[in-house]
């Protein structure tokens, strides 16, 4: 990788205040998506702040209705997490399937979504909880927040500090993993909450996005029956070497009525999703 | 920069670039070859180490970032001449061939039995080893090795897979 | 000691990280090596500036074609075509189409042209890794790019760009193997005729171990030294001395640890070549090693074969003859003619076939250059016709395993030579097969087949028989010794890369001299004392080391008696347990005791031989053919694609297995990267342009684990009478009939859907589409076109 220079600031501030002093710097969390960049030569930051065992970042906590995660919370404390466990169980779920052990142990909720990768698995529970991304300036709604491929509502020097997750009584998420990275060809992550049901898919896009039709139907009534028929539109949708547009979009489809299925109680469910190819 | 760690139980410091990567800083700067690197994605798992307790990739850590911090690799699995339950598994149950996945490999499976396992079937053992590539063994005499090891360290729980050697899924 | 699945000897200090890899290695005063490499398929070099890179800091050469012809150097030679699978005094082409056969020199930097992404351009070397990386970005290559052609049937068509003058139309050689108007002939009047396409996708190699290489060259001695992770030494120690334009005595190559062989690495590679040169020029050792990424663009790859095949048969399906066009992948280099070579000759595998008929055409693309990759040739060979097989099964209504006892070899026809003249000489084929159906619980498919449909899921089941024809270099040597401190120094020309051989090896002296195995020290890996030998490949190493250790054995016994009896001063004394006795019992000494006598007094054949060892040195072919049977059975989820392995049986007669717990370890080593071919290992390169899409481990989809699933191994021992030990050869059993058997599983469980060739790898977004073809759900006329898989015709 280029020349750098390392800082580890002892607090949020100082942090803030690197980051502001030099614009070429970027911050580094769980580094399992900088680092990777960095040896690939793909940029070039002046410095690298590290941010990862910042007091002000860590902690998971709950209260009635919400779920509070710090955003240096690594995926292996939110996948073991008796608080996450007892509030939003979809939560530990997906947690525990990103990337493999070794990434768990050091990648971060703040990381992840400041990263904002079309095919990471955490966007999708935060914009289908409706979750409130708390930075070092201000308070961003989930539905505000994803803005693009690789690109958020932050601003350059902005950390994220905490993310809020209303706590929905039910939820669900459910992956189809690529073959070879790991990361969701498709996910899906389904929240209800009062009368509210929410469809975030990732990894089909160019970004996390709301199924609206889906939403509908199953706002009407939350059963595979009601997606009868219901397509996801191709077009958008990412198309590689490895699958057409109109897979993904597939993927997507079967994902969803299979999340919607384990969700229904009583009603038959699919598998758990399991490695190499998803849900069995 | 000046990089402080404990390794293996002995503290080094060093003056390094801060770009160095916590795998290049155990092989070149403290003659730790025993960690491997085996891929420039953070997908092979070769580079394994324990950084606080903690398996992580040692390729796509900065030694900067671990400074501070304590790192147990496969050299110091071992007591004295005595092989840790793990790498005893590995040699019964033939968990290698080329050996050159088998540290990084070995010290994730110590992360994984690091508490008595809750289960080790396919699934779970599969879970624990999705970070780390083989191209050898096909797995088949790894997984056998896990659960023998896992004998070896729970025996009241697991105590049923001693027997193990070689034994395919 | 023999048959014993004993635990290796070698893999404590494996455990305890003590191994020594290429890159574990530092000498002092190293410089680093880094390759610019072409992001061009094909073009001409029309200008190289590095001035600017040579003035980086702590840079100390940046060198290109034109430094390394200046330095008197030369084209790498490679060792392209193979002994003959009989005759070892013939190359295995030696009758080629209008005698023409092109082999290209190829230089380890890119002179005039570039013929491959990823091609080395230059090569800069610095203090530091980092410094040579960053030296490496100022370094200005101009490019006159030009039209690229990835695919071999691409590459022959009229009108496709031209990687070399000297092969005009892409084409290296054509070589026809067997009766060709004969076999067309016969299929002409049979009763039933089937003609297919096969697409044997290719594979990257993703060996654990990045190739890595240091250079050192001593100007005191005037010799330089490589050392490398290799399949040999003493092969590559040939082809750098040539390429460098120097005696062979002036080289010593080393090779320490290997993290993984399975063929690419026999061959040698430009990095190899260039590290040796640059040292002497800037007079101190340069190391490089590669990066993974790196990997993907220039590690030799496997496979790539395309074969057109037709089958005659009556209608009873008695195959009567087979012809077919056998067009293999050479990429941009022609480094190795193996893999069509061995195919060809075995494509009636074991079967009773009368005619076949096999014209191989050596094709030049503008891809990475192949070379064996582990099977080289038969895994491509058995998926023929095992597909062929059943689809003749299938159009004749005759059942898969019906089909295959029609025509497999029966024992009373052994030795059975086959009609490409390789001979078989021990092999249970039908009990092989039956013992595969049984243990797969062929029989209550249709059972299980009905309840995966209940549950919405289509299940297939497939069988491929197999047979092996490994060959490989045809020298090898071995010198045991045997030294009074209680050790038996072995040195043999083979190299382990995960096989074992430290282990193995020493069960079989451990059996033939009666000595404890701990006793016995391998030592491979440098020309400083293997003087002759031919590596670790082709399933060939157990089968001749094996065979001069029992006769090198018997040597030294012979030897060592004499001695004993001076030494114990007996007229007669026999030996057991490691140890010679007297008539009556009363008096022995073990053969470390006589080594020492040896030591003191000589041999009494000649007082100045003081060693007791023996040399076994065999240059020739010692042929046999492992073989077995292997079922898979599976499931598709029809709504995603997805696959499931359920379970595999696999049935391998390796003859005479020295460590079964080793073997086996093969077989599911060999079976993982099957099984990764078959269904996840896709390499995709643009058909255009030559840029590759898959180039790393985020695209790259090597197994893990659980890719192999419940798993049946049943070791079945035909031993083969053509070596003293029966050993036929394990390293390749697993691989060789995985994908044929995955396929034909593939190919039942879709057999409602589809009768066409299922793509390789079988995808489940492959499979999805074959199952949802264009039109029945929403329209999107871009994903046809534009995301076939790319390896449809």
């Amino acid at each position: 990788m280029y020349a750098t220079q390392y800082v580890r600031p002892a607090t949020l501030d100082d942090a803030v205040a690197l980051l502001k002093t030099h614009p070429e710097a970027r911050p580094l969390s769980g580094g399992m998506t900088l680092i990777p960049t960095l040896k690939q030569r793909l940029a070039a930051p002046s410095h690298l702040v590290d941010i990862w065992r910042l007091d002000e970042l860590q902690g998971i906590s709950a209260s009635e209705a919400v779920l509070k995660i710090g955003a240096g919370a690594r995926h292996a404390e939110v996948a073991h997490s008796p608080v996450v466990a007892q509030t939003v169980p979809a939560l530990s779920h997906l947690a525990g399937q990103i990337a493999d052990p070794q990434v768990r142990n050091r990648g971060t909720l703040g990381g992840s979504l400041a990263n904002n990768d079309p095919a990471a698995d955490y966007p999708a529970a935060v914009l289908a909880l409706g979750a409130t991304v708390h930075t070092s300036e201000r308070s961003i709604a989930a539905d505000d927040y994803f803005v693009g491929m690789f690109e958020t509502a932050l601003r350059p020097g902005e950390l994220i500090v905490a993310v809020e997750f209303p706590i929905a009584h039910s939820a669900g998420y459910l992956k189809y993993r690529h073959p070879a990275s790991g990361y969701a060809m498709a996910g899906v992550f389904i929240a209800c909450s009062g009368s509210d049901v929410r469809v975030a898919i990732t990894g089909a896009g160019p970004g996390v996005f709301r199924w609206k039709e889906a939403e509908a139907r199953l706002r009407d009534d939350f059963s595979v029956g009601a997606l009868r028929n219901l397509h996801l539109d191709c077009a958008g949708m990412q198309g590689d070497p490895h699958a057409s547009p109109r897979y993904r979009a597939n993927l997507a489809e079967v994902l969803t009525r299979r999340l919607v299925a384990q969700m229904t109680p009583g009603a038959e469910g699919g598998a758990p999703t399991t490695r190499g190819g998803g849900p069995a | 920069m000046n990089i402080e760690l404990h390794i293996n139980g002995r503290t080094v410091r060093r003056e390094v670039d801060d770009r160095i990567l916590l795998a290049e800083f155990l092989r070149h700067h403290c003659g730790l070859t025993g960690t491997h690197v085996g891929c420039d994605t953070s997908q092979c798992g070769a580079c394994t180490v324990k950084l606080d307790g903690a398996a992580v990739k040692s390729c796509t850590v900065l030694a900067a970032q671990a400074s501070g911090g304590s790192v147990t690799t496969v050299e110091g699995l071992a007591q004295g001449n005595t092989l840790h339950p793990v790498q005893e598994a590995f040699v019964q149950c033939h968990g290698l061939q080329c050996g050159f996945c088998t540290p990084g490999m070995m010290m994730a499976v110590e992360h994984f039995l690091r508490s008595c396992p809750a289960s080790l079937d396919d699934e779970a053992i599969h879970h624990a080893l999705e970070g780390n590539i083989c191209r050898c063994t096909g797995y088949v005499n790894i997984i056998a090795a896990v659960r023998r090891a896992a004998a070896a360290m729970y025996p009241r729980e697991w105590g049923h897979f001693a027997a193990l050697a070689g034994e395919g899924a | 000691m023999i048959g014993h699945p004993i635990a290796r000897l070698e893999d404590r200090r494996l455990v305890l990280g003590q191994g020594l890899y290429t890159d574990d290695i530092d000498l002092p005063g190293q410089a680093y090596a880094v390759f610019l490499r072409s992001p061009h398929a094909h073009a001409r070099i029309t200008a190289i500036n590095t001035k600017a890179a040579r003035a980086a800091p702590g840079v100390l050469a940046v060198l290109t074609a034109e430094d390394y012809l200046a330095d008197g150097c030369k084209p790498i030679r490679h060792a392209a075509n193979p002994p003959d699978a009989n005759d070892v005094s013939l190359p295995w082409f030696h009758n080629t189409l209008d005698g023409f056969l092109f082999q290209n020199g190829h230089m380890p930097l890119a002179h005039d042209k570039v013929r491959h992404v990823g091609e080395a351009v230059a090569m800069v070397i610095a203090e530091s890794p980092a410094q040579a990386r960053d030296a490496a970005e100022l370094v200005e290559v101009d490019y006159a790019v030009l039209d690229a052609v990835v695919r071999a049937d691409d590459a022959l068509r009229d009108g496709a760009p031209q990687l070399w003058d000297e092969a005009p139309g892409n084409v290296a050689f054509r070589e026809q193997c067997g009766d060709r108007q004969r076999a067309r002939a016969i299929i002409a009047r049979a009763e039933h005729r089937i003609t297919r396409e096969f697409r044997i996708s290719r594979v990257v190699n993703c060996q654990m171990e990045p190739r890595s290489a240091l250079g050192l060259y001593e100007e005191s001695s005037d010799r330089y030294t490589l050392i490398s992770g290799s399949q040999g030494v003493v092969r590559l120690r040939l082809s750098l001395a040539a390429a460098l334009d120097v005696a062979p005595s002036k080289v010593r190559v080393v090779c320490p640890d290997v993290g993984g062989g399975f063929g690419p690495r026999t061959a040698i590679y430009v990095e190899q070549v260039a590290v040796a040169w640059a040292a002497r020029r800037i007079g101190r050792p340069v190391k490089w090693t590669c990066d993974r990424s790196e990997a993907f663009v220039s590690d030799y790859q496997g496979r790539d074969q395309l074969i057109r095949a037709t089958m005659g048969l009556s209608r009873d399906g008695r195959v009567l003859a087979l012809d077919y066009d056998w067009i293999g992948n050479l990429g941009a280099h022609t480094v190795a003619f193996v893999s069509m070579g061995n195919g060809s000759r075995i494509v009636s595998s074991v079967y009773d076939i009368p005619a076949t008929s096999v014209l191989v055409t050596a094709v030049l693309t503008n891809t990475v250059p192949t070379a064996p990759y582990r099977g080289a040739g038969r895994p491509e060979a058995m998926h023929v016709i095992e597909r062929m097989l059943d689809i003749a099964a299938r159009e004749l209504g005759i059942d898969r395993l019906d089909i295959r006892r029609r025509n497999l070899i029966r024992s009373e026809q052994l030795p059975y030579r086959n009609p490409m003249g390789l001979t078989y000489d021990s092999g249970d084929f039908a009990g092989n097969m039956e013992r595969a159906v049984e243990l797969s619980d062929w029989h209550g498919f249709e059972i299980r087949r009905r309840e995966s449909q209940a549950r919405g899921k289509l299940r297939g089941i497939g069988l491929a028989n197999y047979i092996e024809s490994p060959v490989g270099a045809a020298r090898e040597r071995v010198e045991v010794t045997v030294l009074p401190e209680g050790i038996i120094d072995l040195v043999a020309g083979t190299q382990s890369q995960g096989q074992g051989h430290a282990t193995t090896f020493a069960q079989v002296l451990a059996s033939q001299l009666g000595v404890p195995m701990e006793s016995v020290r391998l030592r491979t890996g440098d020309t400083d004392f293997v003087s002759a030998g031919g590596g670790t490949h082709s399933d060939r190493s157990m089968r001749l080391v094996g065979t001069l250790l029992v006769q090198a054995c018997a040597q030294l016994l012979d030897s060592a008696e004499h001695a004993a009896r001076e030494l114990l001063a007996a007229a007669e004394v026999r030996f057991e347990n490691g140890r010679y006795v007297t008539a009556d019992g009363g008096r022995c000494a073990t053969l470390f005791e006589v080594a020492a006598h040896v030591g003191q007094h000589g041999i009494p054949a000649d007082r100045n031989v003081r060693k007791l060892s023996a040399v076994g040195d065999f240059t020739g072919r010692l042929p046999a053919y492992p073989t077995g049977a292997a079922v898979c059975e599976l499931e598709i989820d029809p709504e995603t694609g997805s696959i499931q392995l359920l379970n595999y049986t696999s049935v391998d007669d390796v003859g005479r297995p020295i460590n079964p717990l080793v073997v086996e370890g093969q077989v599911h080593g060999g079976l993982a990267q099957g099984i990764g071919q078959a269904l996840s290992e896709a390499y995709y390169v643009d058909r255009e342009s030559g840029q590759v899409l898959s180039g790393s481990y985020m695209d790259y989809g090597v197994p893990r684990a659980g890719a192999v699933p419940a798993l049946t191994i049943a070791m079945t021992e035909d031993r083969t009478h053509g070596n003293p030990l029966g050993v036929k050869g394990g390293g390749e059993s697993g691989i060789t009939p995985a994908t044929a058997a995955i396929f034909n599983a593939l190919a039942e469980a879709l057999r409602e859907v589809t009768t066409e060739e299922i793509p390789m790898p079988a995808t489940a977004a492959a499979l999805w589409e074959i199952l949802h073809p264009e039109g029945e759900t929403a329209q999107c006329p871009e994903c046809t076109a534009e995301y076939a898989h790319p390896n449809t015709p």
